[in-house]
């Protein structure tokens, strides 16, 4: 991801980064990244979430 | 009166009516006095409260009628429970002037129980973003060596139970803040099981990791302070509904019999420690395994692959809870919260749940490692604090940390001192249980600590003479 | 939500679906950000999910 596709992604977000915010968070979005990518490896299928919607809401 | 006391300490003098509450709470605030302009601790000192209750336990000291071993126990809170009429700002200037109408949960338990209130205490900006410097108050400092860090969230907690101003406080845990400033500020501190003890009232961040939980200056103090918060509370969505074990009950049956589980690839692979935590750990193995404990290695996925949904999950929640205010006044948060939680509006909806689904795959995993053992062992931190001016913004994705894995899981995991490094300040260890085992937590904590002198040291700023 | 070009949005993404079905991609878009921000609140600040993630004791 480019520079200015990252940029488009905060401003859709709805926050009002300034350029300056922006870069910072621009140079530290490829570990942010991996990170993500390594939270969500393949997983089978069937492997459910870990929280439970129960109905008997309290 | 001694310098320094234990809950359990000041709590058999008091029954024995050799020390008064009132004593005692004047001697901490005289302590307030002298150290915390250097350390920082507290954002409020609640002096006037704290004079009225440990009056008020004086005089159930003096009739008899002691509410049991909090009684007249002078603690703080972290600044992000609920204190009603006390101002609560979660360190931020967001909160700077909220005054909640009502006490948190577990702030009305220990009042409910004797604690004499000293006041708020210093924390990462709403537990996250820490530490910084361009608050409307300064970071809390390590007591050890106040260059130096205490580790986060419960910052203020860590530095005051440390040096003595409180005898023990709450602390919060979404990654690690309970467990980081008790092993750098060398105090004991448990994040009890995922829905032992309210979080209601508790400014959230994460509330599928958050829990609350106590800080203190032993094993022995943690478990009492953790039996007077734990319990089902209906309207905490997370909490759990069964009885409350007695978690001092085991306390003194050591270590013989325990089946313990070594996670060594977390501590000497995936973020490998220094020589003298290491060398914490195998002291510590060492002495239960002379008190008859099994010992042997387990092997899990690596810590990263812990960290990594917790991460993903912790950014996805608090950036749902912070959104409104991120969206309005972004530059009234500290640098550090806003660019750390300005990523989870990057964050897709599907990433967020396949890292719930990949939480449920290790907590299966963790549940089958421990299956025949009654305890894990590993690092609780890498090594001593570092500089408080050398703490990076990304720590988190450059190295994976020694406690999230535990907050993913939910499990209950207790940090302690195991000896001081070559720059003088504390290392640690963890040790972590099944679900609801906090007992046998602090059975193993007690025996390690009682078998060793660790606990006779202080930091030296808090043992000088007055000058 | 800002005004970023729906295109640079949907770049933004990763998704790269056919010209032709762009008008009816973006007016779905639309809909579903309407939706998202009356989900969005005003909310408490303490307001609970209704997912919890619960353990068993061992």
């Amino acid at each position: 991801m480019d520079k200015e596709e990252f940029s488009t992604l905060v401003d859709q977000s709805g926050l009002t980064l300034s350029d300056e915010q922006k870069a910072v968070l621009f140079a530290a979005y490829p570990m942010f990244q991996a990170m993500v990518a390594r939270a969500t490896p393949p997983m089978s299928r069937e492997a459910e979430p870990s929280v439970i919607f129960v109905p008997e809401v309290r | 009166m001694q310098p320094f006391l234990t809950i359990a300490e000041a709590n058999k003098l008091i029954a024995d009516k050799q020390l008064s509450p009132v004593e005692l709470t004047r001697f901490c605030l005289d302590r307030v006095q002298k150290l915390d302009p250097v350390l920082h601790s507290f954002l409020l000192l609640t002096e006037e409260r704290a004079i009225a209750d440990a009056t008020a336990a004086e005089a159930r000291m003096m009739a008899g009628s002691l509410k049991g071993p909090l009684d007249g126990i002078p603690i703080g809170h972290k600044d992000i429970y609920n204190t009603a009429g006390i101002r609560t700002t979660g360190h931020s200037k967001l909160l700077e002037h909220n005054v909640p109408s009502e006490d948190s949960v577990v702030v009305q338990k220990w009042a409910e129980a004797g604690s004499v209130l000293m006041g708020k205490l210093a924390t990462h900006e709403f537990a996250i973003g820490g530490p910084s410097f361009d608050l409307p108050w300064p970071p809390a400092r390590n007591p050890w060596n106040p260059d130096h860090f205490t580790a986060g969230s419960s910052s203020g907690t860590g530095a005051a139970v440390a040096a003595g101003l409180i005898l023990g406080g709450t602390g919060s845990d979404t990654g690690g803040s309970i467990r980081g400033p008790s092993a750098l500020c060398g105090l004991a501190g448990i994040k009890p099981t995922y829905g032992l003890a309210s979080r209601r009232g508790v400014l959230p961040l994460s509330q599928t990791l958050d829990h609350t939980g106590p800080m203190a200056w032993t094993v022995q103090d943690c478990a009492l302070l953790l039996q007077a918060m734990a319990g089902y509370d209906p309207l905490d969505p997370a909490s759990a509904n069964r009885p409350v074990a007695n978690f001092t009950a085991d306390l003194d049956k050591g270590a013989g019999g325990l089946r313990i589980g070594v996670i060594r690839h977390f501590h000497e692979i995936d973020n490998p420690v220094s020589p003298a935590t290491a060398a914490g750990i195998d002291g510590a193995l060492e002495i239960f395994r002379a008190q008859g404990a099994e010992i042997r290695d387990v092997t899990v996925s690596s810590m990263m692959d812990y960290n990594a949904p917790g991460w993903v999950i912790l950014t996805a929640e608090a950036y749902a809870v912070h959104e409104p205010w991120l969206k309005q006044r972004f530059n009234d948060y500290g640098e550090l919260l806003r660019d750390r939680l300005a990523f989870g509006a990057l964050l897709r909806a599907p990433e967020y749940v396949q890292a719930l689904r990949r939480r449920r795959v290790l907590c299966l995993e963790m549940r089958e490692a421990m299956a025949d053992l009654d305890i894990l062992i590993t690092a609780s931190a890498p090594a001593e604090a570092p500089k408080i001016n050398e703490v990076p913004k990304w720590g988190m994705f450059e190295k994976p940390n020694f406690t999230m894995p535990f907050n993913l899981t939910g499990l209950p995991a207790l940090s302690l001192c195991t000896g001081y490094g070559v720059g003088g300040l504390p290392v640690s260890m963890q040790i972590v249980g099944k679900p609801f085992a906090e007992a046998t937590v602090f059975r193993a904590g007690h025996a390690y600590e009682t078998a060793t002198a660790w606990r006779s040291r202080r930091p030296a700023m808090s043992t000088a003479p007055a000058a | 939500m800002s005004d970023t070009k729906f295109e640079a949005r949907v770049k933004a993404t990763g998704l790269r679906p056919k010209p032709g079905d762009m008008p009816m991609l973006e007016a779905l878009v639309k809909d579903l950000d309407r939706a998202a921000a009356m989900l969005r609140g005003p909310r408490p600040y303490a307001e609970e999910p209704l997912n919890a993630f619960r353990l068993k004791p061992a």
